[in-house]
């Protein structure tokens, strides 16, 4: 007995991290180095998967036409509005946010995240009434009042618009847990450093962004700009659920995660899509570092 | 056919020697001919088109209105005797269809059977003859429902599809033209014009009472002018505008090019970022023997379109006094024989002028040609040899490219769309080249950036070991511009207090600036080249920027000295070179994108480049509140006044320049008539 509490305790740190490092692995380790083996070989989900090299990567860059010309400016386009637009937007909000009383604020903020609990379902109903393709749908209807179009657009089918409506929808949705950490971490400011920031002659209220709220709730920011990232790269899916269809129409709204899907679900090109899944990887961990590193060193 | 060209060759010679025995140079064209430069600009050409006999000059034509060959038959619609008029230019007989049925026909076409559809607008309908000339049909006035209760009837100008179809252009109809099927009867209408409302009527529109909307009187779309239609059944059809600028960015975007090609949807096919050389007056049209049409101005010039809707030549013209040949005084009507000969109806002298294709102009419609119907290789050599005659036709450049692009050699056709100016295309060749040797390289790519990486790890090691000297004062001010990216307004203390930087080290971030911008101007890749990259001289663009800094620097001092603001003269040197350091610094790495992306991905190139561009204008902002210890508001105002001292000064330099040279040449006359009256 004693030789066994001596073993635990002797190794107690490793028995209280065993469930989630065995969770971590099977999870997340696993699946990954899986996903990095399979993007070398070509696999459809059925036979035993082929070693191929580097070529699912070469044809990615080099003959996946939709990919260059589609999936990749689509993805970069969505990122920087959502991504960088719904963070501002984010930081925005929570500070108007804080500077009014608790009550309405708490009722305020409730209203704000509360599109991005409820997702998928909302979209369905709230947005695809609004862009509804025939002339009873709301923004249709309005245009056509007003003498802007003669004929109702498929707006959800169209390729000059779903990628516009998809970001407006992503941006309306984002206001997730990235916006309540940083409205708690301006929150959390003192605001003695507001009073002496004000004795040392801040003028007004742009400097005391500047120079008080955002190194003082620096933490939070930088966790509300990797939720952002991974947001925005996780909610590709809107776009099939908008249009209802994958490929979505003429690859306008094909983002990255959906490219996936569509070679992986689709097509059971199973080694392809865990290449793009691989680039799709290193591109996030990548713009997750830069921006860590922007931020971080912005207030030294 | 070769019996034919000897008669026209014949009657020219005639012509020539007895009627303008002047003229020796027979077969040089009156009018020059044009084409569209490299350059995008009207160049004149070789001739490709000359003019060749004036015919039916004696036959009593009065107001003919419009004109159809049909093999060896020319059919006139002569308006003004009341009838149609066959001429064979075989036997030079003439007969007459329609004595005493037509009131006024304005418009023929005649099927392959020979039967023969006449427009008349007075009467107005559509009389059917068949080949012997006997009356076989009229359509009235259809009285279905779909034609509209109000709408006018006056048939204008008729086609016939090869399954009898019937279309009828009818004066002012701006509902489209009236399509009948072989009986008769009204189908409804094809092929409308659309009419967008300009911002100006938007706004109207919202805020105007019913009352003052029922007077907008203008509201409704042009009419179409005139048709034709192929042997593949799509329709050819020519508009006029309402004003002869009409396309301005005032009057609101042209809602549809001059000349349209219609499909059986009626939807134009010609590309839709078209930008056609088009003309506002426009009265017919008729296609050619290959894929290509002919569009004829009311003045006379004709406009040879490809099947893409892109200019090929322009020929003919006005004439104003004489009565050269080759010249029209009031266009009515074009047609094209199966020789490729062009008669156009001059109205009002009531004669049709001949135009004959010379081998330039039949080796550009073969070159053409083989392109459209994918017969690549003959296109090329055809290609070739237009070349040889005139280098610098944007067409044969453009044209050989898009044969070498479908033959798949990229190389060469890249080189071709570089001379034709074509992005677009360049891009597509570009896009395919990179591709291939991304394919070949990719494994030396990835090689490379792990060597890379590694490469910069040790490199900080070994910096971290050994760390570098500190750089001469002079290096580090004008490396400062880095820290400008990075902390601006701290840098801007610094620089302010006379810690960092000297009237030297911003003197050379200036001339940084300065070749950055040349840089920017100049060396951007082909596909995203600005427009004038390739005709404005490095001096001009040294000298405006040059101009531009001393301005804002001078400016921007004068204007904060009476608005209160710290900056000395000497600071807002210093401080405004620096505020173009996200220019400096990051416009570089734009200017090597261009070479890498395509158009596909040019948002990877124009997204860099705006937030570069807001980049620098938040610095400069930034700057001068800094500078001169402002408000907000202060900048702002400190910014704009001195937009206007720059404006202010602009105006000032231009007049001082206009008197100066009116002095220059002043006295220059001066010593002139001195020197004159010396002489003397």
């Amino acid at each position: 007995m004693r030789k066994i509490n001596n073993f635990l305790n002797r190794h107690s740190a490793a028995f209280m991290l065993a469930p989630y490092a065995i969770l971590f692995l099977l999870f997340i380790v696993i699946p990954v180095l899986a996903a990095i083996f399979l993007s070398f070989t070509d696999f459809n989900s059925v036979q035993f998967p082929s070693w191929v090299g580097f070529d699912n990567y070469s044809q990615l860059f080099t003959n996946d036409s939709i990919f260059m010309q589609k999936v990749l400016p689509n993805t970069i386009t969505f990122a920087v509005f959502v991504g960088v637009g719904g963070y501002v937007m984010a930081f925005f909000l929570a500070w108007c946010l804080s500077q009014i009383t608790k009550g309405p604020r708490t009722l305020l903020a409730i209203i704000i995240y509360s599109p991005s609990m409820t997702g998928g379902v909302l979209i369905q109903t709230v947005w695809s009434v609004i862009f509804n393709g025939d002339k009873a749908g709301y923004l249709n209807y309005i245009l056509m009042k007003m003498d802007f179009i003669e004929e109702p657009i498929a707006w959800l089918q169209s390729e000059d618009y779903l990628l516009v409506i998809m970001i407006i929808v992503s941006l309306w949705s984002s206001m997730g847990v990235g916006f309540l950490a940083m409205l708690s971490g301006i929150l959390n400011v003192n605001e003695e450093l507001y009073e002496a920031g004000y004795i040392d002659g801040i003028k007004n209220r742009f400097q005391e962004i500047i120079y008080i709220t955002i190194p003082a709730a620096k933490p939070q920011m930088l966790f509300g700009a990797i939720m952002a990232i991974v947001n925005t790269f996780q909610t590709g899916n809107i776009g099939v659920t908008l249009s209802g269809s994958n490929p979505t129409p003429n690859s306008a709204g094909q983002l990255v995660v959906t490219h996936i899907e569509d070679y992986g679900y689709l097509r059971f090109e199973m080694g392809y899509a865990a290449a793009i899944s691989v680039v799709l990887l290193v591109g996030i961990y990548m713009l997750s570092k830069g921006t860590e590193k922007a931020l971080s060193s912005k207030g030294e | 056919m070769k019996k034919k060209i000897i008669t026209v060759f014949l009657i020219t010679v005639l012509l020539v020697t007895f009627i303008c025995p002047v003229a020796v140079n027979a077969r040089s064209s009156t009018a020059y001919n044009y084409t569209i430069s490299v350059d995008g600009e009207w160049i004149r050409t070789q001739d490709a088109y000359v003019p060749g006999a004036v015919i039916l000059r004696d036959l009593g034509l009065n107001r003919p209105e419009d004109i159809f060959i049909k093999g060896d038959d020319i059919y006139i619609a002569d308006a003004g005797n009341a009838r149609v008029l066959v001429y064979n230019l075989k036997d030079k007989s003439v007969r007459t269809i329609g004595d005493g049925v037509l009131s006024s026909p304005s418009g023929i076409f005649v099927s392959q059977d020979n039967t023969v559809y006449v427009a008349d607008i007075k009467a107005p309908a559509v009389y059917i003859f068949s080949p012997d000339g006997s009356l076989a049909q009229t359509i009235g006035r259809p009285d279905s429902y779909l034609f509209g209760a109000t709408s006018v009837y006056a048939p204008k100008n008729i086609v016939v599809s090869s399954q009898g179809n019937i279309y009828v252009v009818g004066d002012g109809a701006h509902e489209g033209l009236m399509q009948f099927d072989y009986d008769g009867t009204f189908q409804g209408y094809f092929a409308a014009n659309k009419r967008t409302l300009t911002f100006l009527e938007h706004i109207q529109e919202l805020l105007y009472t019913d009352a003052q909307k029922r007077k907008q009187l203008n509201r409704i779309a042009q009419p179409i002018f005139n048709i034709d239609i192929t042997s593949k059944d799509l329709i050819y059809s020519v508009t006029q505008s309402a004003d002869k600028y009409s396309a301005g960015a005032f009057s609101g975007a042209k809602p549809h090019n001059l000349v349209q090609l219609h499909n059986l949807g009626g939807n134009d096919i010609f590309p839709e970022e078209l930008a056609m050389h088009d003309e506002w007056n426009f009265v017919d049209i008729s296609t050619g023997i290959y894929s290509n049409c002919y569009a004829l101005t009311q003045t006379g010039l004709i406009y040879e379109y490809d099947s893409s809707g892109e200019l090929v030549f322009s020929f003919g013209g006005r004439a104003m006094s004489d009565d050269k040949n080759g010249l029209i005084t009031d266009a009515a009507a074009i047609d094209v024989d199966s020789d490729g000969y062009i008669y156009v109806l001059d109205r009002e002298r009531a004669l049709v002028q001949v135009f004959v294709p010379t081998d330039f102009a039949i080796a550009t419609q073969r070159a053409i040609y083989y392109l459209d119907t994918g017969n690549y290789e003959d296109s090329e050599t055809v290609w070739n040899e237009v070349l040889k005659l005139n280098g610098m036709s944007r067409i044969a450049h453009l044209g050989l490219g898009k044969t070498l692009l479908r033959q798949q050699r990229y190389s060469e056709a890249l080189e071709e769309f570089r001379i034709a100016n074509d992005q677009k295309n360049y891009s597509t060749a570009y896009w395919e080249l990179r591709s291939a040797w991304l394919d070949d390289n990719v494994l030396y790519l990835f090689g490379g950036l792990v060597l890379l990486i590694i490469a910069v790890v040790i490199y900080k090691k070994f910096r971290k070991k050994h760390p570098a000297k500190p750089l001469p004062k002079g290096v580090r001010d004008v490396l400062y511009i880095g820290n400008m990216l990075r902390h601006p307004i701290d840098s801007l203390y610094y620089l302010n207090r006379g810690e960092m930087g000297s009237v030297f080290s911003a003197s050379i971030v200036y001339m940084l600036a300065l070749i950055v911008f040349c840089a920017d101007m100049l060396l951007r890749g082909f596909i995203f080249r600005t427009p004038f990259a390739g005709s404005t001289s490095p001096f001009y663009l040294i000298m405006g920027f040059l101009a531009v800094v001393a301005m804002f620097v001078m400016g921007n001092y004068m204007v904060s000295s009476i608005n209160d603001g710290k900056g000395s003269f000497k600071q807002v040197y210093i401080t405004s070179a620096y505020a173009l350091s996200p220019y400096i610094c990051l416009t570089p790495i734009v200017i090597a994108l261009t070479y890498v992306f395509t158009l596909n991905e040019a948002f990877l190139v124009s997204f860099p480049w705006a937030v570069i561009l807001i980049w620098t204008a938040v610095s400069i902002f930034i700057t001068a509140s800094e500078t001169h210890a402002y408000s907000f508001k202060a900048t702002i105002k400190n910014l704009f006044l001195t937009i206007f001292f720059m404006l202010v000064c602009v105006v000032v330099i231009a007049l001082v320049y206009i008197f100066w040279k009116q002095i220059v040449i002043f006295v220059g006359d001066i010593f002139g008539e001195v020197g004159y009256r010396v002489s003397e």
